[in-house]
């Protein structure tokens, strides 16, 4: 598959979408005359919205049931209050739900209900780029594109692919059955695009982080070893990205405004380390290197991101992956904000090389750290054997 | 050949069958039913003590379309419907029953989903190792219903002060338009191809004991929960010989 | 979310795979002809290559309890049948070279393999099969239906073959109530050559 092709992966009209040559930069409805609309009224349970609002709620229940939920107020309450200053007078009709996910994922259903996948958490540098994705999807809901897509004649066959994303998707399965066929038309996204940029705005972000989620994506995406049968990466199922989106929204964004970088990395420092770990267990390790090699170049000092990144090489085990990892680690344990387990991953490569001093050193060093650690039991083993 | 079952275009003469099929399974079930030693009850359990208190937990119901592929997906909105059909049905049933029900707060349901998502991993082991058993029995069952969650469901009884509790599951597929076509076509070169499949169970449990005091197994050739009439039907088999004080 | 599963049951009634399901009697029995074990209960064994590619055994049931034995894995097998695109994506090669925590990540892909999230919970060295062994135990969310599952398995390389037996269970009500007996059994294992 050439790389157009591989960029409109998954969506099979979205060839013939893209392939006009003389397309009009800006078809979205969202002319410099919109404003946000007013809240909505519930509607008639007999209507058409009304039973999508009832469909909506169920998912919703069931949402709040999952496992996968994660139920930390804190940053429930922050993400809440990104939501809010967003959608502005529908703050009290929307709500947000952090999900424990590794794929980047984030969606909201014509009810209110919102999902944010923790991958895409992961992924996001600043406040701004996450207001550019919320925004995004703000911009669907307000301009209900769901129940568009539902009452349009052609979508009713696939109205179940049209609702799917806001239930809880968890089968990989699952994912690239969505990403067949979109939810929403090109003008759709084109549309919510538009607005995502106009929310920020309004709401003192710097909108030009729009664009730049994109590219990330797409260098993300690209390094991964199935770039041609993307398909298999279902990464990006739910937000396929292209060149042309990262490009429009370049075009409309403004370099003015928030990006609230500081912020954001404390708002999510008791997580980054859990979803790295998820990250990590993916098992996609070209993916992740890409996705650390860029959070890394930002900031150079954090020991987390070289351990993560050390940790994918090892794991992966190539050529040259393990002087690489071991690189990362050792400038990682010289950083008083590594994690434990940057020593025991250099304690099992100095293992592996018959490194038996630096080992035993680097096994006691993560004990220390993290003197409860679930495998505290087999490292003192280790220790032992290399000790005698 | 088998000629698969589908809900969109169901012919006249095909309706009329499934609904004779359909007569005639609560007949033979009726009729099975005190013939051998009773397969929906647990070993010494008859029936639940005069007006017991009985938790309803929520439906659990998801309709799927399947798709020319015979790739099933989920509809929302046809579960949407069904749901409000069957709790329609369910209502019905439990105003005519002496004792109390409660329901599970949508909200109290929040807390217990690891709870619920149990249970029903237990039940859908039961309905395939009991309820269908056959070469799927489990011998050291020895072909009774002895199923216990110990106290995993305890904290239902605290919340409710129900001491039993009644779930119901249902899937059921239907196949789209286009799935139909190739039935039809595969139909017309001598292939079967299966419409779709409705399965449920309806299970009663002691929540102090944890064990799974009765449970019954629908698996029904027609029915389609969209429609309200049908749904009740559906209810009402899922619910046939449930153990109430006599 | 249930969705799969069933459908996958039914099929299998309607006879696309043929599994059998026997008894395994309390006492002394012999898996794949070579390791030895003492059980304090019967079991209920599956075979049918398809759907059971390991020796895989339950009290309750398919989608309650499972228990496994690897028996014999070599250098350079897979844990499970795999097909050539699931192995290039996420191998389940053993390699004989591979470190405890090397073991426990194998086990951990193939029990991630279906999107299910994994947790160690602990890691110990263990005797077992009269050697130096591992014991793993850890938490599962089983995606399919969202079931929380506690596990633990055992493992051992041994003349460059890897044993091992891994029994989980929901973490409510059956975990407490067949972990005893499991890990009994698992550290009375012995290997015939």
């Amino acid at each position: 598959m050439n790389r157009r092709g591989f960029l409109q992966w998954g969506c099979a009209h979205c060839a013939l979408l893209y392939a006009a040559a003389g397309r009009a930069q800006a078809g979205a409805d969202a002319g410099s005359q919109w404003s946000i609309p007013p809240r909505f009224a519930a509607p008639d349970a007999a209507s058409d919205e009304g039973g999508l609002w009832a469909t909506m709620a169920r998912e919703e229940q069931r949402v709040r049931r999952s496992p996968f939920l994660i139920r930390d107020v804190k940053l429930h309450d922050y993400l809440q209050a990104i939501l809010c200053r967003l959608a502005g007078s529908h703050c009290p009709d929307v709500r947000v739900y952090p999900v424990r996910s590794p794929h980047f994922n984030a969606n909201m259903a014509p009810n209110g209900m919102m999902q944010v996948w923790s991958g895409l958490l992961l992924r996001m540098d600043n406040e701004a780029q996450l207001a550019a994705v919320i925004g995004h999807e703000v911009g669907h809901f307000l301009q209900r594109h769901a129940l568009e897509r539902l009452r349009d004649a052609k979508s009713k066959s696939a109205a179940g692919v049209v609702l799917a994303p806001f239930g809880l998707v968890g089968l990989v399965g699952q994912l690239a059955l969505i990403a067949s066929v979109y939810s929403y038309s090109r003008d759709q996204e084109r549309e919510a695009d538009t607005i995502s940029v106009r929310l920020m705005s309004a709401a003192g972000y710097d909108s030009s982080q729009a664009s730049v989620v994109w590219g990330n994506l797409l260098a993300e995406v690209m390094a991964g070893p199935n770039a041609d049968a993307s398909k298999s990466s279902v990464l990006f199922a739910t937000h396929p990205a292209s060149e042309e989106r990262r490009d429009v929204l370049r075009s409309l964004g403004k370099a003015e405004g928030e990006k609230a970088e500081q912020a954001y990395r404390e708002r999510m420092a008791d997580w980054q380390l859990p979803f790295l770990e998820d990250e990590l267990k993916r098992g996609q390790y070209a993916e992740t290197i890409e996705l650390l090699g860029r959070k890394l170049a930002a900031e150079p000092a954090r020991g987390d991101f070289l351990y993560a990144r050390a940790e994918a090489r090892r794991l992966r085990g190539q050529e040259k992956d393990l002087e690489q990892a071991h690189a990362d680690l050792a400038a990682a344990a010289a950083l008083a904000n590594a994690p434990a387990q940057t020593h025991r991953s250099l304690g099992l490569i100095l293992r592996s090389r018959a490194d038996k001093a630096g080992a035993a050193a680097s096994f006691r060093r993560y004990l220390e750290a993290a003197p409860d650690a679930p495998d505290a039991g087999m490292i003192r083993t280790y220790i032992s054997e290399l000790e005698t | 050949m088998t000629m698969g079952r589908n809900r969109e275009v169901p012919s006249q003469a095909a309706g009329r069958a499934i609904r004779v099929a359909a007569a005639l399974a609560f007949v033979l079930a009726a009729a099975g039913a005190g013939a051998e030693e009773p397969r929906n009850l647990a070993p010494g359990f008859t029936a639940l003590p005069q007006n017991a208190k009985i938790l309803v937990a929520p439906i659990d119901v998801e309709l799927y379309s399947i798709s020319a592929g015979g790739v099933p997906e989920p509809r929302a909105d046809w579960t949407s419907t069904a749901l409000g059909n069957m709790k329609k049905e369910l209502g019905r049933l439990r105003e005519r029953y002496k004792g109390e029900t409660v329901d599970l707060d949508e909200r109290a349901a929040d807390d217990f989903g690891e709870l619920l998502a149990l249970h029903s991993a237990v039940a859908r082991s039961i309905s395939l190792h009991h309820a269908v058993g056959g070469m799927w029995a489990l011998p050291t069952k020895n072909g009774k219903l002895d199923w216990s969650l110990g106290d995993a469901l305890k904290p239902l009884q605290d919340k409710t002060g129900a001491r039993y509790a009644l779930f119901i599951w249902v899937r059921d597929s239907y196949a789209s338009g286009e799935r139909v076509a190739a039935m039809v076509l595969m139909a017309a070169l001598g292939v079967g191809l299966g419409g779709g499949v409705q399965q449920g169970y309806a299970s009663l449990v002691d929540l102090e004991t944890g064990r799974v005091l009765w449970f019954n197994r629908l698996a029904r050739a027609s029915g389609d929960l969209r429609e309200p009439a049908k749904a009740a039907e559906t209810v009402d088999a899922l619910l046939l010989g449930f153990p109430g004080a006599k | 979310m249930k969705r799969l599963p069933w459908l996958f049951a039914v099929l299998l009634v309607a006879g696309c795979a043929t599994p059998t399901v026997s008894k395994v009697e309390q006492g002394d029995q012999l898996v794949a002809e070579r390791l030895a074990i003492k059980l304090d209960g019967p079991w209920n064994r599956f075979d049918g290559l398809g759907a059971f590619p390991v020796p895989t055994w339950t009290v309750e049931g398919v989608t309650v309890d499972r228990l496994q034995f690897f028996v014999g894995i070599k250098d350079g097998k897979t844990l499970v049948p795999q097909s050539d695109a699931a192995r290039e994506k996420r191998p389940l090669t053993f390699r004989a070279s591979m470190q405890p925590h090397e073991i426990v990540a194998l086990f951990q892909t193939m029990l991630t393999a279906d999107g299910s999230t994994f947790d160690l919970v602990k890691l110990d060295p263990v005797t077992f099969l009269g050697g130096p062994g591992l014991r793993f135990e850890y938490s599962l969310v089983r995606r399919v239906d969202e079931v929380r599952l506690s596990g633990f398995g055992y493992a051992r390389v041994n003349n460059g073959e890897l044993h091992a037996i891994l029994y989980q269970a929901p973490r409510l009500g059956f975990y407490p109530r067949y972990q005893p007996q499991v890990d009994r059994m698992a550290q009375t294992a012995s290997l015939r050559s």
